[in-house]
């Protein structure tokens, strides 16, 4: 077998589709299914989709056409089958996911860029030796014969899947021997078939779950379907709607309160009844809510559902918003992951905010990234979404240098318009119906500056920041001074290449880079400090282009500490490289070291 | 890749230093029946020329048995997409008594390894033959039987490439920036090698080959370019285009390369 470390080594990928696939046997139990064709199993093809139930699967299992190469299936469980690989596997290519750390880089989406995968295969013909479970009923069957060729793969897949929904593209990555479990292993979700074309050619995308957060694909608070039956005076607290009684009874937001939306009153309820009918009453109805003015309204009036969230972290936030109002799987989310870092960094940023349009989760989330400063990422390997605070790194960097790991081609840019010298948190939000962004919207307003460099070498360059969902000053100025310890200096982008033996420099990943393509006025190797904010093969198995952006956090930052801790004098190594203590008034610590920063 | 002969087999027509031509398998014809399969690797995969199906019986001494609509010519047995060699099975041909058993019509064939093989024996009739295989379970993605096609014309002159030294392998490498060398990634190694024949009769492209040409279109088959003095020059290949015999110019002579 060989290994990344190995001279010689033989890359190897294979790609997996998982469908979703009906648990049930045509005509069997409470599958009310009669006739013929039977199914294959799949909700296009199945005659009386009420009774279909996707909850099982199959893996349909793809490699590079390898001499002697065999990846075997498994058909140890019906529902959950992975067909043994079929060599028409061409190619598989990445475009790689991009961070935007903290949403501060303008004209970037806040989430950064997304990651997409396209796997290219050749059709192949196609006789349902595998993958059938009525393939001995069929009546071109003939027990001992090779099964006849229906036609080629991937018609008879088009056929027989109409809808892509639910299905997933796993790609692994190994070497020659390498038993596929220990492979390493990606996974997106199929958005796209393409072909078979003329010449039998089939690609197939796939997008990173991040995608589901598109304004296409998900919304908060979702669009209520609901309207006045009764038309409301002033007073009224009788308020009789009908529509949907999912859209009265979810839960949205974190606060367990029930609020509508009518024009631009809100009104809360504490329950409903429902006559025979289907028209709903509500129960316990406070008109005039959140300091908003009772207003007359009519019958078929719209109403709209509101979110609420009040003083909650938010990444707990973003977890409810995924987990509960995308079609992200749960198993990709990893909130105690998230409360780690969050706790670590941001134990205090609790944020309030009461939706009251349906908004794109996506937009929600890039507007927290950038209030919290805090970002989200596909970790593609690990198959988790991860989050990170933007903050000074804790572990130690990875260092690439020209001897041993950076191969030709490093490229570097810069972005001079990401710089900033100043920036103002606008937070307080006066009334929940305004624009977010018109400063006329807040209440109140924060001004961080680096007047230093205002003062020396040049003219002002300010970032406003919205802070819809901040309302404590505390809050607004750690955004502040965050945001301007990261951008302060221009950011810098390099383009670099590695050798697979350093393919677990991944996003997210911290970096000092030795390269001669970086000097000091001297000409002297500067060795500087970057963050990889963009990985994606090359070609698999064997190189890999990192992009990285600088991470310049200048200075000692604290971090907070558990009750009870020593002072400065009284601490261990460990407590004053985690830990924070009040400097002196010469701003050094008692051993004339430097003092701690807010970070 | 290897040819194993039956001993004291010397050529049904040609002597062995001559080429055999191994397709046209009969399986496709007849039904095919293991004695034991597991769930997705069933007996009757090894008759599709695919090699990502496979047979893997439930037991490590077992049969594959084939019944033929019509009695048949058998010279050859071949093997590809196996891991005989590396769990030490063995395969025996059995063929119908006539009277409900089956009689040795082989030793035990050892593969020395995993890549395809041919078995070259003297030539035999049958509507039924079964194969016996010993030692382990192993997984058999596809056989071949039928009549080896004897190339008339001994097979190596001066021209072309014997196919286990034809190797074609693309590769990458990686060097740092100060020039070091840091890694090499082989992406693709397969042996490719054409085999030429010439100065065979058009009578016998005509009747003899002609009828494995037109089978090539659909299906791969077995080479063996010297089974007796070279026998790891072999392959399981398939046609890429049409294979097209032209005639030399030379009495009623033709060229033809596999």
């Amino acid at each position: 077998m060989t290994t990344p470390d190995t001279s010689g080594r033989e890359p190897r990928t294979v790609v997996e589709l998982e469908q979703p696939r009906c648990a049930k046997r045509f005509g069997v139990g409470d599958c009310s299914a009669a006739g013929t064709p039977k199914c294959y199993n799949t909700y296009s093809t199945c005659p009386v989709q009420a009774d279909y139930d996707g909850s099982a699967s199959m893996r349909w299992r793809f490699g590079m056409p390898h001499p002697n190469q065999r990846s075997d299936g498994d058909f140890s469980d019906d529902d959950a089958i992975t067909t043994n690989s079929i060599p028409s596997l061409v190619s598989v290519s990445t475009s790689e996911s991009k961070l935007n750390p903290g949403s501060a880089l303008d004209g970037k989406a806040p989430f950064g860029v997304t990651a997409r995968v396209t796997v290219s295969l050749a059709d192949i013909p196609w006789n349902d030796h595998v993958g059938d479970h009525y393939l001995g009923d069929r009546d071109w069957f003939i027990a001992g014969k090779v099964p006849e060729y229906r036609s080629t793969f991937w018609r008879l897949f088009a056929a027989r899947n109409k809808f892509l929904k639910g299905m997933r593209l796993h790609i692994y990555d190994g070497y020659e021997g390498e038993d596929i479990a220990s492979m390493r292993h990606r996974e997106y979700v199929l958005d796209k078939m393409n072909g078979p074309s003329e010449t039998g050619a089939v690609s197939l995308v796939g997008l990173d779950p991040l995608r589901e957060t598109d304004a296409t694909k998900s919304e908060f608070p979702p669009t209520s379907d609901l309207a006045i039956i009764d038309p409301l005076d002033l007073d009224t607290t009788t308020v009789t709607i009908f529509g949907s009684g999912d859209d009265l009874s979810s839960e949205l937001g974190n606060s367990g309160e029930f609020m509508l939306r009518v024009g631009d009153e809100f009104i809360t309820y504490s329950g409903f009844t429902t006559d025979e009918n289907g028209n709903h009453t509500l129960t316990g109805v406070t008109r005039g809510a959140e300091g908003t003015d009772p207003e007359e309204h009519e019958t078929q009036e719209k109403m709209q559902r509101c979110g609420v969230y009040r003083r909650q972290l938010p990444w707990v936030v973003v977890d409810d918003l995924f987990r509960n109002h995308t079609a992200i799987r749960d198993e990709y989310l990893d909130l105690s992951a998230w409360n780690e870092e969050g706790n670590l960094y941001l134990p205090t940023s609790f944020v309030t905010r009461i939706m009251s349009e349906p908004t794109p989760v996506q937009s929600i989330v890039g507007r927290l990234c950038q209030q919290s400063l805090i970002f989200f990422w596909w970790a593609e390997y690990e198959r988790k979404i991860k989050m990170q605070a933007v903050r000074p790194p804790r572990a130690d960097p990875v260092v690439l240098s020209d001897d041993g790991e950076l191969l030709d081609g490093t490229s570097i840019t810069s972005d001079p318009d990401a710089r900033l010298t100043r920036v103002a948190v606008f937070y307080g939000l006066k009334d929940q119906r305004l624009s977010r962004t018109d400063p006329a919207s807040y209440a109140f307003r924060y001004v961080i500056t680096d007047a230093e460099t205002e003062a020396g070498v040049d003219e002002p360059v300010a970032k406003s920041i919205y802070g819809d969902w901040i309302k404590l000053r505390t809050q607004a100025a750690q955004v502040g001074f965050r945001l301007l310890a990261r951008y302060k200096e221009t950011p810098r982008f390099v383009r670099v290449k590695v050798d697979a033996k350093d393919r677990t420099v991944s996003v997210g990943s911290i970096v000092d880079l030795n390269t001669r393509d970086i000097v000091d006025s001297e000409g002297n190797i500067d060795v500087s400090r970057w963050q990889v904010t963009a990985a994606k093969e090359l070609k698999a198995g064997h190189s890999y282009v990192l992009d990285l952006q600088t991470f310049t956090f200048a200075g000692r930052f604290g971090f907070y500490m558990a009750d009870g801790s020593p002072d400065y004098g009284a601490a261990s190594d460990e407590q004053k490289a985690d830990g924070a203590f009040y400097a002196d008034d010469d701003g050094l610590m008692s051993d004339g070291s430097e003092g701690y920063q807010y970070q | 890749m290897s040819v194993m002969i039956e001993p004291d087999f010397v050529g049904n027509k040609y002597p062995l230093t001559h080429g055999r031509i191994c397709g046209q398998s009969v399986l496709p014809s007849g039904t095919v029946v293991a004695a034991s399969e597991k769930t997705g690797f069933e007996g009757v995969n090894v008759a599709d020329p695919r090699e990502h199906n496979f047979w893997r019986p439930g037991s490590a001494n077992t049969t594959l048995t084939v019944t033929l609509p019509e009695v048949r010519k058998l010279s050859y047995i071949a093997l590809a997409a196996h891991n005989l060699g590396s769990l030490g099975v063995t395969v025996r041909i059995e063929v119908s008594d006539g009277l409900g058993g089956f009689d040795n019509a082989s030793g035990h064939i050892a593969p020395a390894d995993d890549t395809p093989f041919i078995y070259l024996f003297k030539e035999i009739e049958t509507d039924l033959f079964r194969l016996r295989f010993k030692q382990d379970i192993a997984t058999i993605g596809v056989v071949y039987a039928g009549e080896a096609i004897e190339v008339p014309v001994r097979a190596y002159t001066s021209i072309g490439t014997p196919a286990n030294i034809a190797r074609k392998t693309e590769f990458d490498v990686n060097r740092t920036s100060s020039g070091a060398f840091v890694g090499r990634s082989v992406r693709r190694d397969r042996n490719v090698a054409p085999y030429p024949i010439e100065h065979v009769s058009e009578y016998w492209v005509q009747n003899t080959l002609d009828p494995f040409i037109e089978d090539a279109i659909l299906n791969p088959y077995f080479l063996a370019e010297n089974p007796h003095q070279y026998p790891d020059a072999t392959q399981y290949k398939w046609a890429e285009k049409d294979i097209m015999p032209k005639r030399m110019g030379v009495k009623n002579l033709m060229s033809v390369t596999l």
